[in-house]
C-alpha cells in the first residue's frame, strides 16, 4: 500500500509526461513570442517611465534616489503579482477544460496513471511558467539593485512569494477547472476564488498591521506571512517574521508550507472529482483534509492569540476576536469548501443513498452515505485544533468564546443542507450538483446582503448587519440575535432544509419503484 | 485471458448493460455487435476502468477491473469512439507522451515508436503535426498510442466508422495482424458486415442485454428458426406447403410461387436428412432442396428482432 503511493508519488514528480508535454507545446510557434513580447513591453513601458523620470531629474541626492527606488521596487512586484494572478489560474483551469473538451481526459485516464499525475503536470507546468515570467522581469529589477534601491535577497524572497502566489491560483485553477466544462467560466471562477482568498488574506494583513501598529511605533510594520500571499504586500512581508507562540517564525516559511499545502488539498480534491471511478485520492484526500484542519485550527488560535494586545480594548473582548477567528476558519474556511465538493460520488449512489445516510465505516471513501461523518470528523478536528491552540498559547479558553462553536457549525450544517438539495435537483449529474450547491450559497449569501443593504438603505446600520449569517460575526453583539442566536437559527434552517430534502428523496425513491 | 463476469450499469434507474458475461482467449478477435444505444460504450468503458460498474466485474490476466485498475491499464489498449488527439503536438511527441504515460523506459523509446509507426504505416508521417493528419491516418494514430506498451488487451470503440472503404480495408489488415500477435481485440460496431470476415468470436447486445455470444459458426449453428429451406417442386407446392405445416422443426412456412415452398427449420442435420426423405416418401415431386446460406446479416438481425418484439 504505502509502496504503491511511494512509486506513484516517484512517477508523479519525476519526468511527468504532463510536464514535458506542455512544455513543447507552450514554446511552440509564434504565439509564445508574441505573448512575451508584450509582456516585456508593459514591464518596459512601467519601468522604463520611472528610469527615465529619474535620468531627467539629473542631479539627485542619494537618498531620495533610493526612496525612488523602492517605490519602483513595490510598484513593480506589485504588478508581477496582478500578472501571475491573471495568467497562472488560466493556464491551469483552461488546460483542463481542454483536456475534457478534446476528450484526451479518457486517454490518459485509460493509462496507469492516478488523476493526481494529470493535475500535477498541469500544476508545475503552470509554475514554470510563472518562473519564466519573473526571470523575463528580472533584469529590468536588476538594474534598481545596481542603483542600490533594494537588494538581491528582497528581490529573490518577492519573487518566490509572488511564485507562491501564482501557486496557489494555479491550484484554485485546477478545480474550477474540474467544475464546469467551459473555458471562460472556469477562469472566471478561478479569479472570483481568488477574489474570495484575497478578501480573507487581505483582511489578515491589515489585522495584523493594524495590531502591530497599535503595539505602538515598533518601526516596519509587522506583516504577518498572509502577506507574502497578498498581491501589492509580499515585498513587506517576505523577509518579516510572525509569532508562533514563543518562535518568531520567517514569513516566507509559513507562506510555503501553507501554499504547498492548500495547494495540495486544492489538487487532491480536484482529483477526486475527476476519477473515473473510486480511487485512492478521495481516502488520501480525505486523511490530509483531516490533519490540514488540525492545522488550520492551530495555527489560527496560536497566530491571533500571539497577536499584540492593541485590539483588546474599545468593546471588543480576545473571546470574541478568537471567535470571529473562528468562524472564518471553520465556517467557510476553503478547506471545508473543497472538501465538501469533492464528497459527492457514485451517480446512482447520490440519489438513492443505498448505503444510508450516515455510514462512519466509509469515512475515508467518496460515497455520500460518509458526507456526514466526514463532515463531522472535519468539523471535530478544525475545532478541537483551534480551542487547543487557544488553550495552549493562552493557558485558558474564554467561555464565551464556545459560544462561537454552534455559529460556526450551523454555517456548514446549511450548506449540507443546500447542497442535498443541489443532488436532488440535478438528478444523477455530479457536476451539475457541485454548481448548484454552490450557486445556491453564493445566492443565499446574495439575498441576505441584499435584503440587509435594503433594509439600512446603504447607511451603516450595526443592528441590521448584525443580523448576517457570515458577516454578523463582526458585528456588535449587543443587536442582532446574538452569537448563539446564530447558531441556532443556521441549524434551524439547515435541519429545515435536511428534513425536506430527505423526504424528497424517499418520495423520489417510492416513486422509482411504483 | 478476458474474463467478464455479470457486468451490469444502471444509469439512475436507466439500465444500459445487463449482467453481461463472456470469456476471451489470447488470439480471440471479438466483434462486438450492437444498434446504436445497445450499451458497447458503457461495456467497453467499464472495461477500461472508465466508468464503475454498478454491480459485477471483470478480470483480465487475473486482475479485477474494481480492485486493481491501474494493473489492469497497463495491460490495456483503449481507442474510444473518438479520437481525443492532442492536435498541438508533432506525431511522435504525441507518441511519446503516452510511452511516458505508460512508463516505458525513456531509452527504450525511439524504439517503440518506431516500431508502432512501421505497424501503422505511420513512419513518413513521423515529424508532421497531428492535426496534419487525414481522419483515416489520425484512426491509426490512435491505434498506435494504444500499442506503445504492447498491451493484452485492446478495446476498439467503433474503430472502422467514418473511415472510407480504403482505410477500413487497411484497419481490417492491421486487427488481423494484432489477434495473429496473441492480442485480445474487442472491436465493436453497429455495421456487421465490418466485422464479419476477421472476427472469430461474435457477440450481440441489444439494449443492454448479450443476445449471444460465441464463435461465428456457433452462434449461426446455434440459432433457432434461422435456416430457411427451400423445395422446389414440378407441382403441388400449395399442397407440400400444407403437408409441411406443423411437422416436427419447422416454424413457418411460405408458399412462394407455384412450385416453391420455403420453410423456417430448426433442426439439426440429421433432422433435415429425415424430413426430406419424408417429403420424397410422399410423393411429392421434389426437384430440388436448397439451404439458403446463412450469414451474420441475418444472425444479427435475427437475434435482435426477437429482443425487440
Ligand atoms: N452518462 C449517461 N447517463 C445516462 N444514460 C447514458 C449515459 N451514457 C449512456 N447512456 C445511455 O445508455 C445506453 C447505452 O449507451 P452506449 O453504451 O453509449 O451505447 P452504444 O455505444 O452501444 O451506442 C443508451 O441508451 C444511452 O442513452
Ligand atoms: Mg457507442
Amino acid at each position: 500500500m504505502l509502496g504503491a503511493w511511494w512509486q506513484d508519488t516517484v512517477k508523479t514528480y519525476r519526468g511527468n509526461a504532463i510536464f514535458v508535454r506542455d512544455f513543447r507545446s507552450q514554446m511552440r510557434g509564434w504565439k509564445p513570442m508574441w505573448f512575451w513580447l508584450g509582456y516585456l513591453g508593459l514591464i518596459l513601458l512601467v519601468v522604463g517611465s520611472f528610469y527615465g523620470g529619474i535620468m531627467r531629474r539629473g542631479t539627485i541626492d542619494i537618498a531620495e534616489l533610493q526612496s525612488i527606488l523602492v517605490g519602483l521596487f513595490v510598484g513593480f512586484s506589485t504588478l508581477l503579482s496582478y500578472l501571475v494572478l491573471l495568467v497562472a489560474p488560466a493556464l491551469t483551469a483552461i488546460s483542463i477544460v481542454q483536456e475534457f473538451d478534446r476528450k484526451s481526459i479518457d486517454l490518459v485516464q485509460s493509462a496507469p496513471v492516478s488523476a493526481r499525475y494529470l493535475l500535477v503536470g498541469r500544476l508545475l507546468s503552470a509554475y514554470r511558467y510563472v518562473w519564466i515570467l519573473l526571470m523575463l522581469a528580472l533584469p529590468f529589477a536588476a538594474v534598481g539593485i545596481l542603483m542600490g534601491g533594494f537588494t538581491w535577497p528582497q528581490l529573490l524572497a518577492t519573487f518566490f512569494g509572488i511564485s507562491l502566489q501564482g501557486l496557489l491560483v494555479a491550484s484554485l485553477g485546477l478545480v474550477t477547472g474540474v467544475m464546469t466544462r467551459k473555458i471562460v467560466p472556469a477562469v472566471i471562477q478561478a479569479y472570483a476564488a481568488f477574489v474570495v482568498v484575497g478578501i480573507f488574506t487581505g483582511i489578515l494583513s491589515a489585522m495584523a498591521a493594524a495590531m502591530a501598529f497599535g503595539r505602538g511605533g515598533g518601526g516596519a510594520p509587522g506583516f504577518g506571512f498572509w502577506g507574502v500571499l497578498t498581491p501589492g504586500v509580499t515585498q513587506w512581508a517576505v523577509l518579516g517574521t510572525t509569532p508562533l507562540g514563543n518562535w518568531q517564525a520567517p514569513n516566507l516559511l509559513l507562506a510555503t508550507v501553507t501554499t504547498l499545502f492548500a495547494s495540495r488539498l486544492m489538487m487532491l480534491g480536484a482529483a477526486s472529482a475527476i476519477a473515473p471511478t473510486l480511487t485512492p485520492d478521495i481516502g488520501r484526500l480525505r486523511a490530509n483534509s483531516l490533519v490540514a484542519a488540525l492545522l488550520f485550527g492551530l495555527m489560527g488560535a496560536f497566530l491571533v492569540a500571539s497577536l499584540p494586545g492593541g485590539m483588546r480594548g474599545g468593546g471588543i473582548s480576545p473571546a470574541m476576536i478568537m471567535g470571529n477567528t473562528f468562524n472564518t476558519l471553520i465556517g467557510f474556511g476553503a478547506i471545508t469548501v473543497v472538501n465538501y465538493l469533492a464528497c459527492w460520488s457514485f451517480i446512482g449512489e447520490r440519489k438513492y443513498q443505498t448505503n444510508g445516510l450516515w455510514n462512519i465505516k466509509m469515512l475515508f471513501k467518496g460515497t455520500p452515505a460518509s458526507v456526514l461523518p466526514f463532515l463531522t470528523a472535519l468539523m471535530l478536528v478544525a475545532t478541537l485544533g483551534f480551542v487547543g491552540g487557544v488553550f495552549l498559547s493562552s493557558g485558558r479558553v474564554s467561555p464565551e468564546l464556545l459560544l462561537y462553536i454552534p455559529w460556526g457549525w450551523g454555517i456548514n450544517f446549511f450548506l449540507v443542507g443546500l447542497c442535498w438539495w443541489a443532488s436532488l435537483l440535478s438528478t444523477g449529474n455530479l457536476p451539475g450538483a457541485r454548481r448548484l450547491g454552490g450557486l445556491f450559497f453564493i445566492l443565499v449569501m446574495i439575498i441576505f446582503s441584499a435584503v440587509i443593504g435594503i433594509i439600512t438603505r446603504g447607511e451603516g446600520n450595526a443592528a441590521a448587519w448584525a443580523w448576517h449569517p457570515v458577516l454578523g460575526a463582526y458585528g456588535e453583539q449587543q443587536y442582532g440575535p446574538g452569537v448563539l442566536g446564530h447558531g441556532l437559527i443556521l441549524w434551524a434552517l439547515g435541519g429545515i432544509l435536511l428534513f425536506t430534502a430527505e423526504r424528497k428523496r424517499r418520495k423520489i425513491i417510492r416513486a422509482s419503484y411504483e | 485471458m478476458l474474463e467478464v463476469l455479470n457486468l451490469h450499469k444502471n444509469y439512475g434507474s436507466f439500465t444500459a448493460v445487463t449482467d453481461v458475461s463472456f470469456t476471451l482467449e489470447p488470439g480471440d478477435v471479438f466483434g462486438f455487435i450492437g444498434s446504436n444505444g445497445a450499451g458497447k460504450t458503457t461495456t467497453i468503458k467499464m472495461l477500461a476502468t472508465l466508468l464503475e460498474p454498478t454491480h459485477g466485474t471483470a478480470r483480465l490476466d487475473g486482475f479485477d477491473i474494481t480492485e486493481h485498475p491501474l494493473e489492469v491499464r497497463k495491460r490495456i489498449g483503449y481507442m474510444p469512439d473518438f479520437f481525443g488527439l492532442y492536435d498541438d503536438v508533432k506525431v511522435w511527441e504525441y507518441l511519446d507522451y503516452f510511452s511516458a504515460l505508460y512508463s516505458v523506459p525513456v531509452k527504450d523509446r525511439p524504439g517503440v515508436i518506431d516500431n508502432v509507426l512501421e505497424l501503422t504505416d505511420l513512419t513518413f508521417k513521423r515529424d508532421a503535426m497531428v492535426a496534419s493528419l487525414s481522419r483515416g491516418m489520425q484512426q491509426r494514430l490512435c491505434l498506435a498510442r494504444c500499442l506503445v506498451h504492447d498491451p493484452t488487451l485492446l478495446l476498439l470503440d467503433e474503430p472502422a466508422s467514418g473511415l472510407d472503404p480504403r482505410a477500413r480495408a487497411e484497419l481490417k489488415e492491421l486487427l488481423a495482424e494484432l489477434g495473429r500477435m496473441g492480442k485480445i481485440i474487442l472491436v465493436s460496431s453497429h455495421i456487421l458486415p465490418e466485422l464479419a470476415d476477421f472476427c472469430n468470436k461474435v457477440g450481440i447486445i441489444e439494449r443492454g442485454n448479450m443476445l449471444a455470444f460465441g464463435g461465428v459458426d456457433e452462434i449461426a449453428r446455434g440459432l433457432k428458426s434461422i435456416k430457411v429451406l427451400e423445395f422446389r417442386v414440378m407441382d403441388r407446392a400449395s399442397e407440400l406447403s400444407m403437408w409441411l405445416h406443423g411437422k416436427p422443426n419447422i416454424q413457418n412456412t411460405y408458399l412462394m410461387g407455384a412450385t416453391t415452398v420455403k420453410v423456417d427449420f430448426d433442426g439439426s442435420h440429421e433432422n433435415q436428412v429425415e424430413l426430406v426423405r419424408a417429403i420424397v416418401n410422399a410423393g411429392y415431386p421434389v426437384m430440388e432442396v436448397r439451404e439458403e446460406g446463412v450469414d451474420l446479416e441475418d444472425v444479427f438481425l435475427n437475434v435482435t428482432q426477437g429482443a425487440l418484439n
